[in-house]
């Protein structure tokens, strides 16, 4: 009796969905169970990124992790989440601060704030959160706004949109 | 012979001590050369899996003649190491984020395409461990492809197979997969 992959990868190849459901039929006949299997693979079977990727994004982070202090900056060309770093701007009391593509939902160029979280944990977060919060409810046409916060293995990430005229004054440390 | 060379010949011979041997070794050797290379690193360079498992073989192996069933042991090898160094990683990860007390989403069934990184490698590993019972070849195309970074063609050659043949078990392993993951979700979310 054929199972539920040969199954599924010739229902896959057939013309229609009509010819589909009538070729699942009949190869499933008497078996409801295998008939659900089948129709839960192929309702699986969609053509997104899944697993096309690889892990390969992780491995940088993982076995880098043994012992690895100054190599865990960012460097320009890093993805870190969204975000794909293009130059350095400035240097803050307890971050760096980069030009970066931000990649989705829309493409655009954004300020990114790294901060080292190896330097001083939590009162540099607790800070940073302070300072998100702060911008949040500023509401001013030179202040950028931050839109999302998040954190790397490195360091935490404020994103800002980039001002084309000038870094913001409060950037300036 | 060299000693990783006896070492796979007999892993062809059924033997599973051989076998975690190998894995050990392997895993070991990997983590030298990822730490080599980060240490020397131009900026911006990535570190890519299919490298380093290249690397591995290389230095492990060399260039004498091997048979396609040796190779297809040591690269099975190099993914399922390569494997447990993820997989610890994102568990690491998982942890933090959960002890942090931030606001942590789980894994919805339809954000599986753009599920955070550590979160997927997770969901895929533990429904891997499944789908290894039930479909052992299916299972080491994913761990080649996912795991060392294989491309389609290069899987297929190292398993010895036809393209088409790698195809259709991808595509097979891919709903398998993404099926098992959804029935873990719903395990989860029942009260």
């Amino acid at each position: 009796m054929t199972g539920e992959r040969e199954i599924f990868l010739e229902a896959l190849e057939q013309p229609s969905a009509e010819a589909r459901a009538i070729f699942i039929e009949r190869a499933t006949a008497g078996d409801p169970r295998l008939r659900e299997a089948v129709e839960a693979l192929l309702a699986n079977h969609q053509p997104d990124r899944f697993l096309e990727e690889g892990a390969a994004g992780l491995l940088r982070e993982s076995l880098g992790a043994a012992g690895r202090l100054t190599s865990q900056e960012e460097q320009i060309g890093d993805s870190v989440g969204r975000y794909k770093l293009l130059e350095k701007i400035g240097e803050g009391g307890f971050g760096v601060v980069y030009r970066a593509e931000q990649q989705e939902p829309v493409r655009r160029q954004v300020a990114v704030k790294v901060i080292k979280l190896g330097m001083d944990t939590k009162s540099i977060v607790a800070r940073f959160e302070a300072e998100r919060q702060a911008l949040a409810l500023m509401d001013h046409p030179s202040i950028a706004r931050v839109f999302d916060g998040g954190a790397t293995a490195a360091g935490a990430i404020a994103r800002r949109r980039h001002s084309r005229s000038r870094i913001q004054p409060h950037l300036r440390d | 012979m060299s000693e990783i060379t006896q070492l796979l010949s007999e892993i062809r011979g059924g033997n599973q001590q051989r076998a975690e041997q190998l894995l050990a070794l392997v895993y070991t050797e990997l983590k030298r050369i990822a730490a080599q290379k980060m240490a020397g690193e131009a900026p911006g360079n990535t570190l890519q899996p299919t490298a380093l498992v290249h690397e591995a073989w290389m230095r492990m192996v060399g260039d004498g003649e091997v048979q396609f069933e040796n190779r297809a042991h040591f690269f099975s090898a190099a993914a399922e190491a390569m494997r447990r160094i993820l997989v610890d990683s994102a568990r690491r990860k998982h942890a933090i984020k959960r002890g942090s007390g931030a606001a942590h989403e789980e894994l919805q069934e339809d954000r599986l395409a753009q599920a955070l990184p550590d979160e997927e490698v997770l969901a895929v590993d533990e429904a891997l461990e499944l789908l290894a019972k039930e479909d052992p070849t299916a299972a080491n195309l994913v761990m080649l492809r996912y795991f060392v970074g294989m491309t389609m063609d290069e899987a297929a050659t190292t398993m010895s197979v036809p393209l088409r043949t790698a195809e259709r078990t991808w595509t097979y392993a891919r709903a398998w997969l993404r099926r098992q993951i959804g029935r873990q979700l719903s395990t989860l979310e029942r009260p």
